[in-house]
């Protein structure tokens, strides 16, 4: 409970403040709430522990006496006198305040990004292995706070001069504390893990390949907060100024930002000198970045710290020899992570998308393939599920020669310029059904408005700056009537519910298109009364309205016919009229 | 042959002279070094103790010259020191701390430098405490777990400044018990302002007076300066050089007595307030 104290008084202190800050909805709130009543426990059995009497003196008491010798010792090597220092000293940094902020950040980004935003990474599973660097800065700002208190403890405390006469070094001492950044390269490995399965328990479908590249990042994660911890100790030996770590998290903080936001995309070489490695705007299999030039950087500037942290007390000849080892590969590793793409990558990327038949794989439903590069197989089929109610529901024709293809979304400017010179002129497939491939439910009734509007030849003429009004045409009710086969009541009815704009925030505002950060943008509107219509519709006998569809389904998508129309046929009454139309959005 | 020796050892900072050619010998035993306040003790202590460097003279600690690496290194693994204000790591337990300190004795390994922190630690009475953590031990506990750290490894060469200062008067009685049965192995230097510990404990006693050595003798020997000099009376005398009311209601006197006066015997206190005061006349 002591050494429990100050850590969990941190992490307490962090998420009651967000907590608040964050107006105590949600999870956060929850969580915030646990916080508070942990604090009224711990504050509790703080005042009872206070309360206790003084200890008792039981010197004068003592009946027997006697003077024991030592029975001696070897004087231990400065290794193991480092691995001592290192054990007592780890569990100093794990009790103190600092380190709990940093763990109570972790905690948060594991609530808010793993368990409530978790399924934002549904499009792209490959994904969440790039933030894990970014992940773990705050916990890394932190260390770099904590190992500094820690290293300077003894000027604080004024025992330094005891410890000078004692004699182990000041270097085997700095060697004690640079060993305790095991801990928080632990934490910064095993969080990752942590923060990727809770992720991935909530995707419904999981795709893409794990390579090299993707298993490097936890250990990346792991060397960044090992880092934090040397730069905290090396800063603490050469500048012991209680102002100065935070100063050093701010600079590093704010260096890292610049170099990660350098340039116009997010695919520039220099930014892979960045500790705070942004995710590309891009599919990361269009990307080819010199990724293990960048954790060598990375490994040589944590090297170049530690160095440091112990030059203050050694006059060896090794520590500048390791410095200058350490800048050299510094040198080096910054001058490859930052070339240009390779041109084989370059080569390679532009063949994906020059030619995608030739490396994906297809999944036909209906008169519709649903297409996705050889290591997302899964997400194909689950698409192919998700629109096969629509493809089943229309005539022969209607979908013909119709692809759902993965990477139809390439953000061009975002492409290294080695691949976007070798792309072919027009690489684009008229007849793609323009939806982003991922297994969340927002992006799932996104595929089934788009087939359903493909299906009613809403989309022939579209293009990105197109939107399509289908006000009072029946073919606009018609598509809804088509995407809600395949989805439960309770999203059919927000599929056809005109938001009146009470509520402007959030994704509900621009219902009945799902929220575009998923689902892309809104391609068409419709009137109000069109909802209301749909919903007759899709209350309607089943067979009945297939059967009048299927009937004429030129004419009742034929875009001259109207609502009222296609509600008489079936023997629906008129709805009433009401002004309004949906609205369009983008993420 | 000595086991501390210092030579015309000299120090100062900035311009004031706080050491001005120090000389002094130490064997095995007890030596206590008097002085008042700002006289030099604690500078020469730090000094002894291998955490300060002298701006002159020679030093040998042990047989080792603490001028080299080699030299204070092969000192400091036999040297227990206490500072005047040792300080604590606050959230340490007394355990704990003790630990930390045998650590840096070089202790590496862990289950004999556990027996050796619970040993130090019954010597000084705190075995049952060595969980709690210091901030709630009083002063007096405080000041044996310093006590304690000092004596690990069993130090040939053990400094103490003031290890007395916040003992209560039985914590102070055994304290000379532990520090007695010290005394036979090694040698050890305690500074203080209670001459009645340098008159139950040492063998020898120092006094410092304004950075050089103005005594070095026995205790009887510095009570016997005041020889002939310490007188008691009704009233006081304004002859007197110090004079105070006793418990019995008499005013014992130091100084030049009168014709006449009831003489009685010195104790090192006497000794030490008649150098003092001598040499302050001296110096005036």
């Amino acid at each position: 409970m002591r050494r429990l104290g100050p850590p969990l008084a941190g992490m307490g202190g962090v998420i009651g403040f967000i907590a608040l800050a964050s107006g105590g909805g949600g999870a956060i709130g929850g969580l915030g709430g646990i916080v508070l009543i942990g604090g009224i426990i711990w504050f509790a059995l703080s005042w009872v522990n206070q309360r206790r009497p003084a200890v008792p003196d039981d010197w004068r008491h003592s009946d027997a006496f006697a003077y024991r010798p030592t029975a001696g010792h070897e004087p231990s090597s400065p290794t193991k006198v480092a691995r001592a220092l290192a054990r007592i000293e780890t569990k100093e940094l794990a009790s103190s305040a600092s380190f709990g902020v940093g763990i109570g950040l972790l905690l948060l980004i594991i609530v808010l990004l793993g368990l409530v935003w978790g399924s934002d990474f549904a499009d792209e599973p490959l994904a969440i292995p790039e933030m894990f660097p970014i992940y773990v800065h705050p916990l890394a700002g932190m260390v770099i706070v904590a190992s500094h208190r820690a290293r300077t403890r003894s000027t604080r405390d004024g025992t330094q001069e005891l410890f000078d006469s004692c004699p182990v070094e000041e270097s085997t001492r700095t060697s004690g504390h640079l060993l305790t950044a095991w801990l928080p390269g632990l934490i910064g490995f095993v969080f990752p893990l942590v923060f990727a399965a809770l992720i991935l328990s909530k995707l419904t479908v999981v795709h893409g390949a794990i390579g090299a590249r993707q298993v490097a990042l936890p250990f990346g994660a792991a060397v960044l907060c090992f880092g934090a911890a040397a730069l905290g100790t090396a800063l603490a030996r050469w500048a012991p100024w209680t102002p100065i770590p935070i100063a050093a998290v701010v600079l590093v903080g704010v260096a890292s930002i610049n170099l990660a936001t350098a340039g116009d995309r997010t695919t520039e070489p220099i930014r892979q000198l960045s500790t705070w490695l942004t995710e590309p705007e891009v599919d990361l299999r269009f990307t080819a970045p010199h990724w293990a030039a960048h954790h060598l950087w990375i490994l040589a500037l944590v090297g170049i710290v530690t160095v440091v942290a112990l030059a203050r007390d050694v006059r060896r000849i090794w520590v500048p020899i390791s410095l200058a080892a350490f800048a050299l590969l510094a040198t080096v590793s910054a001058i490859a992570a930052t070339r240009p793409i390779d041109p084989a990558d370059a080569e390679r990327i532009a063949a994906l998308i020059n030619h995608p038949d030739d490396h994906q794989r297809c999944v036909e439903t209906g008169e519709v393939r649903v297409c996705a590069y050889k290591s997302s197989d899964a997400v194909a089929q689950h698409l192919a599920k998700v629109v096969d109610p629509v493809t089943e529901a229309v005539p022969p024709g209607a979908l013909a020669g119709w692809t759902i293809r993965q990477g139809f979304d390439i953000a061009i400017e975002q492409l290294d310029p080695e691949v976007r010179n070798r792309l072919a002129p027009s690489s684009a497939d008229q007849r793609v059904i323009p939806l982003v491939m991922s297994g969340h439910s927002e992006a799932d009734q996104g595929a089934l408005l788009w087939a359903a509007l493909t299906a009613v030849g809403a989309t022939e003429q579209r293009s990105d700056a197109l939107v399509l009004s289908l006000e009072g045409e029946a073919r606009g009710v018609i598509a809804l009537w088509l995407a809600a086969r395949g989805v439960d009541e309770r999203a059919a009815l927000a599929m056809t519910t005109f938001n009146s704009g009470a509520d402007t925030t959030g994704a509900n505002y621009y219902r009945p298109w799902p929220d575009s950060c998923y689902a892309g943008p809104t391609p068409v509107i419709w009137a109000a009364t069109d909802l209301d219509s749909a919903r007759l519709l899709i209350a309607a006998p089943d067979d009945r309205i297939h059967e009048l569809l299927q009937s004429d389904w030129s004419h009742w998508t034929n875009r001259r016919t109207s609502t009222a129309e296609l509600l008489e046929a079936a023997g629906l009454d008129p709805v009433a009229n009401r002004p309004g139309r949906t609205r369009t959005a983008e993420c | 042959m000595p086991t501390v020796t210092a030579h015309n050892v000299a120090k100062r900072f900035g311009p004031k002279v706080v050491l001005n050619g120090v000389d002094i010998e130490l064997d095995e035993g007890i030596t206590g070094l008097l002085g008042p306040n700002g006289a030099g003790k604690t500078t020469l202590l730090r000094i002894l103790a291998t955490v300060l460097h002298p701006d002159g003279g020679e030093i040998t600690l042990l047989g080792h010259d603490p001028a080299s690496a080699e030299g204070r290194l092969a000192v400091r693994r036999q040297l227990g020191y206490l500072p005047q204000e040792p300080g604590f790591h606050r959230s340490f337990t007394a355990f704990e701390f003790v630990d930390y300190v045998a650590i840096l004795k070089e202790w590496g390994d862990r289950r004999s430098r556990h027996d050796e922190v619970r040993r130090v630690l019954s010597l000084v009475g705190l075995e049952s405490v060595m969980g709690t953590p210091i901030k709630k031990l009083s002063g007096g506990m405080r000041r044996r777990v310093a006590i304690a750290q000092a004596l690990i490894g069993d130090p040939s060469l053990l400094i103490l400044d003031e290890p007395t200062a916040g003992l209560d008067p039985e914590q102070r009685l055994r304290f000379r018990e532990l520090l007695s049965a010290l005394a036979a192995r090694a040698t050890v230097l305690l500074s203080t302002h209670q001459t009645d510990d340098v008159a139950a404990l040492c063998s020898r006693a120092v006094v410092l007076l304004g950075g050089v050595v103005r005594f070095d003798g026995t205790a009887p020997e510095l009570a016997s300066l005041a020889a002939g000099r310490v007188w008691m009376q009704a009233a006081r005398d304004p002859s007197a050089q110090l004079a105070w009311i006793t418990g019995d209601g008499m005013v014992r006197h130091i100084g030049v007595p009168p014709t006449g006066a009831a003489l009685v015997d010195p104790t090192v206190e006497d000794g030490y307030l008649t150098l003092t005061g001598a040499t302050s006349e001296a110096m005036a």
